[in-house]
């Protein structure tokens, strides 16, 4: 999947977005207005921003391990119960 | 009537304490709640199928059981409703929409198994949100759920059938479903308690998924002690869903008979309640503030001692990243869903067209940066204290007409106004309590949200009885005669 140019300015990053949303209907055949892949761009594009920062924070070699997290902060915070 | 005489204001204990001293019949109990639903299923819609012939039978049964001394199962006789998206045996359940008409469900949920081997009596199913994809209780297909206190505003959702008719004492506990708040929002708008367990604590099999990594079943009851209760009877391992495998205990009723805490005049004593600084405590209104300071200032009284905690900075990023995940995970169940002339509504479609916007390294990042979110959120919060409490809403409860939107930008705004203070803990997988804390000006219920780190469900249930041990929010009930005069549904279901 293409990712969006982040250097991009704000309008020229919408409109990225909003043709990357067109092209991902299309492929899953999802019908859609063309107006509302501007919609969509413009409602996905804060979310999509403040995951690039927390991408930022990640290792580089981090994997998932949610479960384990779970496991490990009940058994620091947890009562033992 | 006063609550001690109408025995359907009675909690779920209560109830079962009266049936077991002879002082009502599991008949009586659902005869009452379908009298109950009749009455007011036009105005709250809160039902998708009532099954009272075989709520009858199964009540005669218990019945009949209890007469011969053969009555077994912590729930045996009392009357619950499921929200309808627990598939049964051999039948499917709606999920709030027709797309799965005549579907035959691969398994049976493990969730329904374990209600029924308690020996409740389900009364039927409740509405929900279509897919149980939106937090409002609006659903285009079978009716708006609206809420009991005032049937102008939203019963929040997707767990709205079952809020909307528990509050309406239709019956006495629901389950629901939690992927951004679903049990909590849906709780706090109506006025009940609602348990979001940590994830892993209750198997999702045979339940329909919404965000596969997300999702968790919880109850929606008339207090603490009662959520409690089920989740003790919903909790444990089940191969059917691993998450289920990994949890590192079973959860006890902490309030059963010789197990419970004695009276204490300081029972709190020893806890430490974080009032957060920043993130939960923004955009709250000076009423619900108040609000939720007297309810630290109760909880102070009980022996806690409570403490200001810095929040994370990255609980927006976090917030964000709950998004995406659902975004990923619906759009991986319903892609086929949205082809061209399906049924679906234009609500569910307008979220479900937000995974559009998704590359498959966008979903992917946000599902690897979920552990080590986990460990730095409780590092910093619960290193400094044991609960955190906070709004599980911000606000007064919406009305209808302001969150009726399907799309874009608008909808994005009403979504996350609903599910901001709710949605980090699923994303984090912490166990969270909803309960009513106050009124809000508009005279509906305002609910305080209680989180804990991984498998302290117990820690949540001990502070929320202790508050409700001590206030009366959680026995308030609606003024429904009122409602019904003055607000005819006009998107009424049908049973």
């Amino acid at each position: 999947m293409p990712q969006l140019d982040d250097s991009r300015d704000g309008g020229a990053r919408l409109a990225d977005l909003a043709a990357f949303i067109a092209a991902h209907a299309a492929r899953a055949k999802v019908p859609l207005a063309p107006t509302r892949a501007a919609e969509i761009a413009a409602a996905a594009l804060p979310h999509l921003d403040r995951l690039e920062t927390l991408r930022a924070s990640l290792d580089v070699e981090a994997a998932p391990d949610f479960i384990g997290a779970l496991l490990d902060m009940g058994e620091t915070h947890g009562d033992q119960e | 009537m006063s609550p001690s005489s109408d025995p359907l204001a009675r909690s779920l204990r209560e109830t079962l304490a009266d049936l077991a001293e002879g002082q009502t019949t599991s008949r009586q109990l659902v005869e009452a709640c379908l009298t109950r639903i009749e009455q007011f299923q036009p105005v709250l819609n809160a039902f998708r199928e009532v099954h009272a012939a075989e709520a009858l039978a199964a009540a005669d049964k218990c019945d009949r059981e209890r007469a011969s001394g053969t009555a077994t199962g912590r729930l045996h006789g009392v009357p619950i409703a499921m929200k309808d998206m627990f598939h049964g045996d051999g039948e499917s359940a709606g999920c709030g929409s027709v797309l799965r008409a005549g579907r035959v469900p691969p398994l049976t949920s493990t969730v329904r198994q374990r209600i029924d081997a308690a020996g409740a009596v389900v009364l039927g199913t409740t509405n929900m949100t279509e897919f149980a994809y939106g937090p409002t209780g609006q659903n285009a297909i079978t009716g708006d759920v609206r809420n009991p206190w005032d049937p102008a505003c939203i019963s929040g959702g997707s767990s709205s059938g079952s809020a909307a008719a528990v509050a309406a004492r239709a019956s006495f506990a629901a389950l629901g479903s939690d992927t951004a708040g679903s049990v909590r929002t849906p709780a706090a708008l109506c006025g009940l308690t609602g348990l979001k367990p940590t994830h892993g604590r209750v198997s999702r099999a045979g339940a329909m998924p919404l965000s596969f990594s997300l999702d968790t079943i919880g109850p929606l009851t008339r207090d603490v002690a009662d959520s409690a209760l089920l989740l003790s009877i919903l909790a444990g391992p089940d191969r059917r869903d691993p998450a289920t495998l990994t949890a590192p205990g079973a959860f006890e009723d902490p309030f059963a008979e010789g197990t419970a805490p004695g009276r204490s005049d300081a029972p709190l004593a020893g806890l430490r309640i974080g009032r957060p600084l920043g993130y939960f405590d923004e955009d709250v209104p000076a009423h619900e503030a108040a609000l939720l300071d007297q309810t630290a200032e109760l909880l102070a009284s009980l022996g806690a001692t409570i403490l200001s905690v810095p929040m994370p900075e990255q609980l927006p990023l976090w917030n964000s990243a709950g998004n995406i995940l659902v975004w990923g995970e619906a759009f991986a169940l319903h892609a086929a869903d949205m082809a061209e002339g399906s049924a679906l509504s234009p609500q569910t479609r307008g979220r479900l067209e937000m995974s559009l916007a998704l590359g498959a390294r966008d979903y992917l990042d946000a599902q690897r940066g979920r552990g080590s979110a986990v460990r730095d959120f409780c590092a910093r919060v619960f290193s400094r204290c044991d609960v955190l409490l906070c709004p599980t809403v911000p606000g007064p409860t919406p009305l209808l007409s302001e969150v009726d939107v399907s799309g874009g930008s608008a909808m994005m705004k009403v979504l996350d106004g609903l599910t901001r203070l709710t949605r980090p803990a699923n994303y984090l997988g912490l166990p969270a309590l909803s309960l009513p804390i106050g009124m809000s000006r508009s005279g509906t219920p305002f609910s305080g949200q209680l989180i804990a780190p991984p498998w302290c469900e117990a820690r949540l249930c001990r502070v929320g009885a202790a508050f409700q041990g001590a206030s009366s929010w959680h026995r308030m009930a609606p003024p429904l005669d009122q409602a019904v005069a003055a607000h005819p549904n006009p998107k009424k279901g049908t049973l």
